[in-house]
């Protein structure tokens, strides 16, 4: 009997050593923070993860959210309908989907900053190669507090990573501090990242050098303007030149062709300084395509073809920006609509006769450009995105420079820089930049053909007739300006009779800005750098922004209600609603229940 | 050891499961020997019932000795006896236990008188059973007679208003969807709150109902109390269903079969509108048509503004358009037939069952098929030793994609059926039913996600196959006359197979759809879940001096459950008639690999003390440690006691006629909830998918922290008080239970929302206290029991009040976000409050307060409405508010209603619970009626914000609506319950107090009606019992709500209870079937 209790208690109790052991469980399917980040290539997919918010697939960042609705509407673009509930008809709560998003992806991007900073202290790989991970983190860090203080004004500031589930009462830091941590980051990471011939010219995903260095140039003019201290332009001024001075970057000769080298997924480090670098092939396993550029561009709702919602329309406020001979016009805005209905590419393109300015399509990415195995995805596409473009830089320096010393030589050198690309100065010499209908003529059709013949022209300007009435042309439309003019050319039209059709040649000195007629007037400098911006950086995601540090988002909005109004009445709703409170977003609902110290914007309850 | 023994588990799995099979097979073939029987005088006789009836399988024995005998199929019996005044005992299962002292008759009939409330019924507990007389705790268990009169796939489905204190409910009427089951209220916030299961005496969590045949079901004991629960330690918080299969019965093999087959039909369908109404609301929905836009070139209705060319009026849409309810729907069959072989010796009995149930949805293409097999065998190997096996295996299949839940893009099933269109602009019917998608839709909406809804169901491959078996071996070894020791070991094992496949007419595998990828694209996901454990007990039972009986046990259990899943996807098939067994030829697209694993050590021990039945306690205590937790928090203890007397034993009471059974108890005990996932302790780091990024045009994968560290991460635990009343009068024919329980529970754990700015968006933390409070009251009635009249009735109600205590952090109050759109702005918005002093899930948003009226507006120019400057605006921009608009309630009078004006807006929680059956029998007739209710609950329409005119996305076009909504206001007709037509979407995103309805229900759960033949004329032809029966579940249903259906909850957490959005509807069901036994 007392044998068989001693056996009985041998089966029961089971000695709490081994129960220790038994009771150890550690994550099977998941690498272990502790012993991650110690190879070179552990740490490249670790920054990797920093940089995915950029491009976040749920379209709240740069996959849609800050180039297309986050930038309007202004008196840039607008969407072409104000009849649904958006943040740009400016009538969306704090509970709209996208703020939220935005929010939570800027801010999973500083934690997975934080977290990687925090990892590199104890991590085993190259001191090289820890120090230039940081140095990306460290920056990336910045830029993300950079979009959040300018959107929705003073935001927690976050350095270290959140400690646990119930570390979650963060106030709001006053953006001054805001700025000057993230000039401090970047200053950093400015000493510690590869420069842009490291990473090669192909690469233009990852932060380089003079990528810190221009950022750290639009910071400080941000942070001048939206802070209202001027102490802040000369390191504006400073940080920009030391991307000049790197001579690593020039701009393209050919403004459109940067476009369409992002919707062919083509990299250029040399323009395009930093990029959102989107990817994606026809099967959708990588996650990691933008959505922008089948929102905007021209309407096509055929898939073979490229579909395009073509949801955003330039205002004519914004075409008539451009002089004449601005060959960025009818770039970033698109002179025909596909045809048909619904409209579709294989109809043809239909062009927009030159008195038409209204409802023309935001175009600057076309995704007829895009190679065969991304244009018939619907929705989604490689597109990439520009963060930071040379001529970005220009005419940043230029601004701060103005602010400083008022208009001079040099400052004025570099608007004309960016003047003479979008003219086409050097890449087409003198075009064709306006037709003269002198007389209208007879028995003509939209089908006849106009055929422009010499001129000295190294390449002969195309036309279409885009306007007829009662057979009598009222419409031309230029559709290539031609090369090399030297001399009027000759106009032809086929079909009709009696219609005499003038050319005007561009003068090489048409963009030229002279400082006499600037000499001594800041403000006239100033307020041709803020057109300028428009003209070149359009639906590239500044011009809310710039209009908040300039001042003027309130004035500009009020300004275009009666001009959308009398031409685009549609949309009026999205320029009436606005009121002070959009002068940030709302910050998100989910934040507001659930962080006990947050204050809500004015405005936004 | 138990180490050694666990191992072997685990390493040898495969080898086990043939050995236990083997083992079985042995016992199959065993010759069983009966004990040979000498004796002096051998006595015979009939055991009848009290109709005369003869009693098959009563058991005779010789009072002190091992003789025994079962009476045959005429009820005969023979038994040897001898010794001085011999005295035969006479059992049998449902009768009272007779004692007969043999005389000089040779020849002794014996009629036996039915124990119709017995209160020598035997309870199961944990690691042990008691008679219910001398239960101390709180334990109900189910009447499985009438259980199995349901007509339904698993016993969960049945449990409903079956028991007092228990409360279930199932999502939807989704075929196989599990339901869930509360016990005393819930306790956790967002884990899970299902109790914890023991079947034959094996514990799981989140068991899968369906894998077992309600007809195996021998006894469902529900502990309620912490006393019961506590000796399952950590996981008996939630409180603990005991399952006991049938097992094998001494004496002829008996031979059942049990079939049905009915029909299911939908019993609620809800009016949409007619072509001509929806055409008119698509015409006011659109006022302001963007760019080449307008429903009215879309209808080609004449306008001299928009459409001058158009042909047609609106007068011209009063013509037949397409229900897509007929469509979807069906009449539905369902049938079930299980067959079970039981028999044996005295010492070794088996049963063999096996069973088929099939259930097509009343939705096409959702169905549910399971096959199941059980064999159990006991085997005593010696005097002293027995041992015994039971094997489970079930083969469960369900199909059709996902109803209800959350969505992203696209709306959920239901609502996308009820927004397509009823006509096609064309007019051409065909075309409209024939089509994947209306074309005409691409003019009015840049993203069209809608789909026809027929096309979607017949396209989306979405079949689940699961294949379970649960295997369990014990061995009991008598050490002594009072030392019993229990070995036992078992497997409960899983395989989820889901293949999903979407094919080229479907919405996501179609080439032109805006969801698609691209092309025909599917996947196989395998879930392997594997629970392995071993349990060993000592139990003493002795009774000293008499009439002290103390019963200890203490015992070990040791369990591993593991959990892999591994899948992979591909697009792009080229050959989509091959479905999911083409993958291969497609662009591979995703690999999914994940394992997880937890390990629960635990020690327990429990005394029982029993004085003649008069005073009664129990003590226990165990301890748990658990692998989900770290450090410091791995071991938790667990103690609990409890007292009973019952005083019908003192002399006064004893001998009283009326009063039969009165018995106070009291327990008090600490339970505890583990139920977090495997590491949730753990930081972890996540890898690839969205989480990455390309540089130099190459895609790098990303690695991030995935989830929150939380070190201090421990166990919930409940401290619960329960008093208990038991009375019985009439020798138990009334019978009552009366339970008071006060539960607190602390440390809750709550997978909680955090804000964007941590960088997270959840994770587990122990937060705050929530307290359950309840009454509960179960009657039994015999009404009649006359020869050829008998009526019981066993009614229960439940009333649970829940109240949260404390909240972390000095929080006072948190929100919860039920996402069921990715797109829409009120699914983003907080739907549930949870308030220190309130209960867990209150539902949150605005007051409704009707429609903006004219006379809300001055009029100062004609046509220019401007909102009266005492009447609040629904939105900031007051100019932005006209005639027709949604009206809310500004609570906080700032002439504005925001989010500052958000309130409780309902309380989802019943005021009282319960059931009431019913059972008569007439001769050879018998009836059970089953009635189950709900009082003073209230529920969440998510439907009707979006199928009323729309709320939180901008626009409705292209949608339809429910009919109600045609009296919608317009100028002509300034309705105060319906909006404007586009007046949803302006409308502030919260949810609105309009659609918090009263879910109160009292519903004809089951009625089933019997027919039993004559025994006597069927014994000619062998056979025993035959009974034909019609059974119908969900009859009829009285309820106030306007949904489908009052029995819903979409979002099954306890902070989100009684949201209906897109829920399958409960069929109707109606069945005809036999039983027969031979």
């Amino acid at each position: 009997m007392k044998n068989q209790l001693i056996v009985v208690f041998m089966i029961l109790g089971f000695s709490l050593t081994s129960c220790d052991k038994f009771l150890v469980e550690l994550p099977r399917d998941s690498a272990s923070p502790q012993t991650f980040f110690q190879t070179s290539e552990q740490l490249t997919s670790a920054i990797m993860s920093v940089y995915s918010p950029l491009g976040s697939i749920d379209e709240s960042t740069y996959s849609r959210f800050f180039q297309l609705e986050a930038n309007s509407a202004t008196d840039e673009f607008s969407l072409r309908s104000a009849a649904v509930t958006a943040a740009n008809i400016y009538n969306a709560s704090s509970s709209y989907q996208p703020f939220g998003d935005c929010w939570n992806n800027l801010y999973l991007g500083i934690e997975r900053a934080n977290f990687l900073l925090e990892q590199l202290e104890t991590s085993k790989a190259l001191i090289a190669d820890v120090n230039e991970i940081k140095g990306e983190a460290l920056f990336l860090r910045a830029y993300y507090h950079f979009l959040l203080v300018g959107y929705w004004g003073d935001v927690p500031l976050k350095l270290t990573t959140t400690k646990s589930a119930s570390d979650v009462k963060r106030a709001r830091t006053p953006a001054k501090e805001v700025y000057d941590q993230i000039i401090k980051d970047m200053t950093t990471a400015e000493g510690l990242v590869n420069t842009a011939a490291i990473w090669g010219v192909t690469n233009t995903g990852r932060i380089s050098k003079t990528g810190v260095e221009g950022i750290l140039s639009r910071v400080c003019l941000h942070a001048a303007g939206r802070l209202k201290d001027n102490s802040y332009l000369p390191l504006a001024l400073s940080w920009g030149k030391k991307v000049i001075a790197s001579a690593e970057h020039r701009l393209n000769p050919d403004y459109k062709q940067i476009f369409i080298n992002e919707s062919q997924d083509i990299n250029d480090n040399k323009e395009c300084i930093w990029e959102v670098e989107f990817t994606r092939d026809a099967t959708g396993v990588f996650f990691e395509y933008e959505r922008f550029g089948s929102v905007m561009g021209m309407e096509n709702r055929e898939l073979s073809t490229g579909f395009s919602q073509g949801t955003y329309l330039a205002t004519g406020t914004m075409y008539d920006l451009y002089a004449a001979g601005d060959l960025r016009r009818d770039w970033v805005i698109g002179n025909y609509n596909f045809g048909g209905s619904p409209k579709s590419a294989s109809n043809g393109k239909v062009y927009f006769d030159p008195s038409t300015k209204w409802r023309r399509p935001l175009a600057k990415w076309r995704r007829e450009y895009q190679n065969a195995s991304n244009i018939g995805i619907k929705n989604v596409g490689p597109t990439n995105f520009p963060l930071l473009r040379y001529s970005d830089v220009l005419l940043t320096i230029a601004e701060a420079d103005n602010e400083i010393n008022g208009p001079t030589a040099e400052n004025i050198e570099y608007v004309n820089q960016v003047r003479r690309r979008g003219y086409g100065t050097t890449l087409v010499g003198r075009n064709i930049n306006n037709l003269t209908i002198t007389t209208a003529g007879t028995g003509y059709t939209l089908n006849s053909v106009v055929t422009i013949s010499g001129g000295g022209a190294s390449k002969d300007a195309k036309a279409v007739i885009s306007k007829i009435s009662s057979g009598k042309i009222t419409g031309i439309t230029i559709v290539d300006g031609g090369s090399n003019y030297t001399s009027s050319p000759s106009i032809t039209i086929s079909g009709g009779t009696g219609a005499v059709i003038t050319a005007t040649i561009s003068n090489i000195s048409d963009c030229e800005l002279l400082l006499a007629n600037y000499n001594a007037r800041p403000l006239l400098f100033r307020d041709l750098i803020m057109k300028e911006r428009s003209r070149e950086l359009a639906g590239e995601s500044h011009h809310k922004l710039d209009l908040y540090r300039w001042g003027t988002f309130r004035s500009t909005m009020t300004a275009m209600i009666p001009i959308i109004r009398a031409n685009f009445a549609v949309v009026v709703n999205a320029y009436s609603n606005v009121t002070d409170r959009d002068l940030t977003f709302p910050i998100p609902i989910q934040e507001m229940s659930l962080n006990p110290l947050m204050v809500q914007n004015t405005g936004w309850n | 050891m138990i180490k050694f023994f666990t191992r072997y588990l685990i390493k040898q799995r495969k080898k086990l499961l043939s050995v236990l099979f083997a083992y079985s097979f042995t016992f199959l073939f065993l010759v069983n020997f009966a004990l040979a029987q000498n004796g002096n005088i051998k006595i015979s006789g009939v055991v009848f019932d009290q109709d005369g009836q003869t009693i098959i399988g009563a058991y005779i024995k010789l009072k002190g000795t091992n003789i025994s005998t079962i009476s045959d199929l005429q009820g005969k019996y023979t038994i040897s006896v001898n010794g001085p005044k011999p005295v035969i005992v006479v059992s049998s299962t449902g009768f009272f236990t007779k004692e007969v002292i043999v005389g000089e008759s040779q020849t002794i009939n014996i009629t036996l008188s039915e124990d119709l409330v017995s209160l020598s019924e035997v309870v199961v507990i944990g690691y042990g059973q008691v008679n219910r007389k001398d239960l101390t705790g709180s334990i109900s268990s189910v009447n499985v007679n009438d259980l199995n009169k349901a007509p339904v796939a698993s016993f969960e489905d049945a449990l409903a208003g079956r028991v007092s204190g228990v409360q279930v409910t199932s999502p939807d009427g989704t075929p196989g969807s599990a339901p869930a089951i509360s016990i005393r209220g819930n306790n956790s916030l967002t884990q899970d709150n299902s109790p914890l299961y023991v079947i034959d005496g094996f514990p799981i969590e989140n068991f899968n109902s369906n894998s077992l045949n309600p007809s195996d079901i021998e006894s469902i004991d529900i502990l309620k109390d912490a006393s019961s629960t506590a000796i399952y330690g950590a996981r008996g918080a939630n409180g603990v269903i005991v399952i006991t299969t049938k097992k094998g019965t001494q004496g002829k093999t008996k031979i059942s079969l049990r079939s049905y087959y009915g029909t299911q039909s939908n019993t609620n369908k809800i009016e949409l509108m007619n072509p001509y109404e929806f055409v008119r609301y698509q015409i006011e929905v659109d006022s302001i048509p963007a760019e080449g836009q307008s429903s009215l070139l879309i209808y080609d209705i004449f306008s001299p503004s928009i459409n001058p060319t158009g042909t047609k009026t609106l007068a011209d849409f009063n013509i037949p358009g397409i229900d897509w309810q007929d469509q979807i729907f069906r009449n539905a069959l369902m049938q079930s037939h299980d067959l079970s072989i039981r028999g044996g010796t005295k010492d070794a009995k088996y049963a063999i069952t096996g069973s088929y149930f099939k259930q097509d949805g009343t939705l096409i293409a959702s169905d549910f098929q399971r096959k199941q097999a059980r064999i159990t065998l006991n085997q005593n190997l010696s005097k002293k030793i027995k041992s015994g096996l039971n094997v489970n295996f079930s083969n469960i299949t369900t199909s059709g994609s996902q109803i209800s839940g959350q969505s992203t893009t696209s709306d959920a099933f239901l609502i996308s059926s009820w927004r397509y269109r009823p006509i096609d602009a064309s007019g051409n019917l065909n075309l409209l039913l024939n089509s994947m998608q209306d074309p005409s839709l691409e003019l009015l909406s840049a993203t069209n996600y809608q789909w026809n809804p027929v096309f979607t169901r017949n396209n989306e491959v979405r079949d689940k196959a699961t294949n379970a078996l649960t295997a369990n071996l014990f061995l009991d070894y008598d050490l002594t006359d009072y030392l019993k020791l229990k070995i036992t070991g078992g497997i409960n094992a899983s395989m989820l197979r889901f293949d999903q496949f979407n094919n080229s007419s479907s919405r996501l595998g179609s080439p032109t759809s805006n969801l698609g990828n691209g092309g025909p694209n599917g996947s196989i996901t395998n879930t392997n879940k594997n629970n392995y454990l071993n349990e060993n007990t000592l139990t003493f039972d002795k009774n000293f001096k008499k009439n002290n009986l103390l019963n200890i046990v203490i015992g070990s259990s040791l369990g591993i459950n593991n959990q892999s899943i591994n899948g992979f996807g591909a697009t792009l098939l080229p050959n989509e008639n091959l479905g999911v067994n083409g993958l291969g030829q497609g662009t591979p697209q995703s690999v999914l690999t994940s394992k997880t694993q937890n390990s629960l050590a635990s020690l327990f021990t429990r005394v029982n003390y029993n004085y003649k039945s008069k005073y009664l306690a129990t003590a226990s205590f165990r301890a748990d440690g658990s692998s989900k937790f770290v450090g410091d928090n791995v071991w938790g203890y667990f103690p609990t006691g409890s007292l009973a007397y019952r005083i019908s034993e003192e002399e006064f009471l004893k001998y009283n006629k009326i009063i039969s059974d009165v018995k106070v108890r009291t327990s008090y005990g600490i339970i505890g909830n583990n139920r977090v996932s495997d590491y949730a302790s753990f930081a972890l780091l996540g890898t690839g998918g969205q989480n990455s990024y390309s540089s130099n045009s190459s895609f790098l994968t990303g690695t991030f922290p995935l989830t929150l560290a939380n070190p201090s991460l421990r166990w919930e635990t409940t401290k619960e008080l329960d008093f208990g009343l038991d009375l019985g009068f009439l020798n138990q024919r009334i019978t009552l239970v009366i339970d008071y329980y006060n539960k607190k529970t602390d440390d809750l754990l709550l997978s909680s929302q955090l804000p964007g700015s941590s960088g997270y968006t959840t994770a587990f933390q122990n937060i705050g206290a929530v307290q359950n409070t309840g009454f509960e009251l179960a009657l039994n009635t015999i009404n009649f029991d006359k020869k050829d009249f008998k009526w019981s009735t066993n009614f229960n109600i439940s009333f649970n009040r829940n109240k949260i205590l404390a909240l972390t952090s000095n929080q006072n109050s948190f929100t919860t976000i039920t996402k069921w759109s990715g797109g829409n702005r009120i699914a983003a918005s907080p739907s549930y409050l949870a308030q220190i002093g309130k209960p867990i899930g209150m539902f949150y948003g605005l007051v409704s307060d009707g429609v903006y009226q004219y006379s809300d507006f001055n009029q100062n120019t004609p046509g220019v409405y401007t909102l009266k400057p005492e009447v609040p605006s629904a939105n900031v921009d007051r100019t932005r508010i006209f005639p027709g608009y949604w009206k809310f309630k500004d609570l906080n009078a700032d002439g504005v209603v925001d989010s500052q004006d958000l309130t409780v807006i309902g309380n989802p929680n019943p005021d009282f619970i319960g059931g009431f059956s019913n059972n008569f029998s007439y001769k050879r007739f018998d009836i059970n009626l089953f009635f189950q209710f709900s009082y003073g609950s209230e529920l969440m329409n998510v439907n009707r914000i979006l199928m009323e005119g729309g709320g939180g996305t901008a626009s409705t076009k292209g949608a339809n609506m429910f009919a109600s909504y045609s009296n919608r206001w317009t100028p002509t007709n300034p309705s105060n319950e319906y909006s404007a037509a586009g007046a949803g979407g302006a409308a502030p995103s919260f949810y609105p107090s309009r659609v918090v309805e009263d879910g109160s229900y009292l519903r004809l759960k089951t009625l089933n009606i019997g027919y039993k033949f004559n025994t006597s004329k069927l014994k000619k032809i062998s056979v025993g019992d035959l009974r034909l029966f019609a059974s119908a579940q969900n009859l009829w249903t009285l309820t106030n709500y306007q949904g489908l259906d009052p029995e819903v909850n979409t979002f099954s957490t306890a902070l989100t209870p009684g949201f209906d959005y897109s829920a399958y509807p409960r069929a109707k069901v109606i069945t005809f079937g036999f039983e027969i036994t031979l």
